[in-house]
């Protein structure tokens, strides 16, 4: 037998069953960039055109697997062919090609949007992005149509794209995440090598068998790192719930005061990590870091960024200098991470950067918030000021406590309590005089 | 035991389980090289697993299975290199065309031939611009039949190549099998549940029931073994015990009519020794001793 003419005929054989989607998949990034306007590039045409591209790849993997479930494909009963060859060509081959085509998909929407006013200047994670997506949705369909059936595997692919896994896979901070793209790679892994476990290892034993254990491995491999990871609580309540899309991904950007550093933080779902990426766009700096799940609250145009991060003992407050990549916990406030957040949120860094100011929610009033001094250099918080806003006497979401930092002090400014001042030293309050007031103002 | 070569099939205590079903058991079967063989059985019987572990699509329990002398599993992609395979609606690539799928399967053979192909093509009147989807079951049997035969395989196994086919396309079929038949010589493992068109073209036969064989030899031997006696009484006997290899008796009026399958001139002289007025001994066609042998249940 030569092997050259049985690769031959089998890589045709694979051309002419999917050359239309193959060609349409990799035209349609032509036809969208090449339109006269777009403006937004991404919210116009990158996304329906992901979706459309998607959609054509997932069903198109959904409709080849029949045969081999059956183990009627002519191929493997009459032809004289060993299975992982027929298994690399319908399978391997055409996912490297679908690969290529997203790379091809996200290089010209790279390309597309780099040369507009709102470039998205994510240099390679577009095309790795749609590399991986279209990929691992291609053979996980494959698979499914392989060892379920056909009509599992459409429903999976629209459940893929609306359920909102993709999403997570085009965000391209997400993609920037050294895990998040393990966790994709793995799950692609997964899927092919469940199909070779289904169609080579165990081609001969019972149906039952090989879906059992070809299901058993991709499910394995995709999740068990990250078993110890999921937070069960959330696990369970979002099965329940039913997930929304944007439950599967929560991602976020925080700036420095003048805008020359910038923090992207994104946590997937299930996963008990948050990633951060730090741009510093004065010295070109891209630093990419992984923390425990947290809040980012407070970004230094020194790179310096503050997080929160919630434990049984209380809320630790982390530091981490972005610009030398250093992680250090500031203080660990004796509070609940639910105090984080709502009315009053406010956060000010004396300007030497010693001190840091929050006004948290009241720990005795649902409406009220308190004021906190955290000393960056000692390690220590403490409550300074409780209820330093109250309701019904004039606070209100759009009219937040004012922070500043006279010398040796921290002073807020509330409609309820006025004007006041704490020294930094002794913590001692006390009421600024109206005059005084003036003139700071 | 007769030299390995003589055979192109040999199993030797071949079992499959599936759970705590036997589909074939303990199956010792030797299919002579050139012969037309033809393995019959009811559905269910294990017909197409034995096949099915013969071509290594299926995983043995227990039990040897050689063919053309190599062992099925070890050798499986050489074993397919020799041999054609015809099975029951036998699914190929729909959208190709029957010249694309006969250059598709060529380059797996290195024994293809070209000629004979284009000479089946035509023999078989297939059009090479069809598509295969676009053709009728008959036509795609047919089709099957030339991408079996076109590389010279030396043996030919055709699982119910024929089923769900009408009577014409059947006959036109089989009509095509023997003539290639004929004029190739080869080995034909033949499993068919159309027992009397089986009967026209093969010499030797196997009969499974229940994943055991229970009759294998000549057709020729078969139909010799296997005989009706006719017997008329004045007084009919109670039992007919005596008889050796009684398949069935049937008592009507002063008649017996009892199928064996020892028949020999010493069970002529048996059934004489019970008195009778008369004596005839019927021949069988092979639907009928079928019938005899698995109990009179319906075969099919």
């Amino acid at each position: 037998m030569d092997a050259f003419q049985v690769w031959k005929r089998l890589l045709w054989k694979e051309y002419r069953e999917g050359r239309l989607v193959v060609l349409l998949a990799a035209a349609a990034p032509f036809v969208l960039f090449s339109l006269p306007t777009h403006h937004p590039p991404s919210a116009m045409f990158v996304v329906p055109g992901a979706v459309g591209v998607h959609l054509a790849i997932a069903f198109w993997g959904a409709g080849r697997g029949g045969g081999k479930r059956t183990g009627s494909e002519f191929a493997w009963t009459h032809l004289p062919t060993n299975p992982a060859v027929e298994w690399l060509a319908s399978m391997v081959v055409p996912t490297i090609v679908i690969a290529a085509v997203g790379a091809w998909y996200g290089l010209m929407a790279e390309q597309d949007a780099s040369g507009s006013a709102s470039g998205f200047g994510y240099g390679m994670s577009f095309p790795l992005a749609g590399m991986l997506d279209l990929a691992t949705t291609f053979t996980i369909c494959y698979l499914i149509s392989m060892v379920i059936s056909n009509w599992a595997a459409y429903i999976f692919g629209v459940f893929r794209l609306v359920g909102g896994t993709l999403i997570s896979v085009w965000d391209l901070n997400l993609i920037d995440t050294p895990d998040a793209v393990w966790t994709v790679m793995r799950t692609l892994a997964a899927a092919i090598l469940g199909a070779f476990i289904y169609v080579v290892l165990l081609r001969k034993r019972s149906t039952a068998m090989r879906q059992g254990v070809s299901l058993a491995v991709v499910v394995l491999i995709t999740f068990a790192p990250l078993i110890p990871e999921i937070p069960i609580r959330q696990a369970v309540s979002g099965w329940i719930s039913g997930r929304q899309a944007s439950d599967i991904l929560s991602s976020y950007t925080l700036q420095s005061d003048d805008g020359s550093v910038n923090i992207h933080a994104t946590k997937p779902y299930m996963q008990g990590k948050a990633y951060l990426v730090m741009r510093d766009y004065r010295l070109g700096i891209t630093r990419k870091r992984r923390f425990p799940v947290c809040w980012v609250f407070k970004v230094q145009p020194d790179g310096r960024a503050y997080m929160a991060h919630a434990e049984n003992s209380g809320v630790q407050i982390i530091e981490w200098n972005g610009i030398k990549d250093q992680v250090r916990t500031v203080v660990t406030m004796p509070v609940r991470g639910r105090f984080f957040g709502g009315i009053g949120w406010q956060c000010s860094v004396s300007p030497d950067g010693r001190y840091m100011a929050l006004i948290l929610k009241s720990m005795l009033h649902d409406d009220a918030a308190d004021l906190w001094v955290l000393d960056l250099c000692n390690k220590s918080s403490k409550l300074v000021l409780p209820s330093v806003t109250t309701p019904g006497a004039g606070d209100s979401d759009s009219a937040h406590p004012k922070l500043a930092w006279p010398k040796g002090e921290v002073a807020v400014w509330t409609y309820s309590s006025g004007a006041l001042a704490v020294n930094l030293k002794t913590l001692a309050t006390r009421r600024i005089a109206l005059d005084e007031e003036e003139d700071k103002r | 035991m007769t030299s390995s070569t003589q055979y192109a099939i040999e199993t030797s205590g071949l079992s499959k389980r599936y759970g705590k079903h036997l589909a074939v058991d303990n199956l010792s079967l030797n299919v002579p090289k050139g012969s037309v063989f033809a393995y019959l059985g009811r559905n269910g019987a294990g017909k197409t697993t034995t096949i099915r572990i013969l071509l290594d699509l299926l995983d043995r329990t227990s039990g040897e299975a050689k063919v053309l002398g190599m062992d099925c599993v070890r050798d499986a992609l050489a074993i397919k290199s020799r041999i054609g395979y015809v099975a029951e609606a036998q699914k190929m690539y729909e959208w190709m065309k029957v010249d694309e799928i006969i250059w598709f399967c060529k380059g797996f053979y290195p024994t293809w031939d070209d000629a004979l192909a284009a000479e089946l093509k035509q023999k078989l009147e297939l059009q090479g611009s069809k598509k295969v989807g676009e053709m009728s079951r008959g036509t795609q049997a047919k089709l099957a039949l030339l991408l079996a035969m076109a590389y010279r395989p030396e043996l030919l196994i055709l699982d119910e190549p024929t089923a769900g086919l009408d009577v014409l396309v059947r006959r036109e079929f089989l009509e095509g099998v023997i003539e290639i038949i004929q004029e190739e010589g080869r080995t034909v493992f033949f499993s068919s549940h159309i027992v009397h068109e089986v009967e026209r073209v093969a010499d030797w036969v196997g009969i499974i029931d229940n994943g055991r064989l229970i009759k294998c030899s000549t057709i020729d031997d078969l139909k010799a073994g296997v005989k009706r006696l006719v017997l008329s009484f004045d007084d009919q006997p109670e039992s007919f015990a005596s008889l050796p290899g009684v398949l069935q008796v049937e008592k009507s009026g002063r008649q017996a009519v009892i199928t064996t399958e020892a028949f020999s001139e010493e069970t002529l002289a048996l059934a004489r020794k019970l008195n009778p007025t008369d004596v005839a001994v019927q021949e069988m066609n092979l639907e009928d001793i079928l019938v005899a042998l698995l109990g009179g249940a319906e075969v099919a």
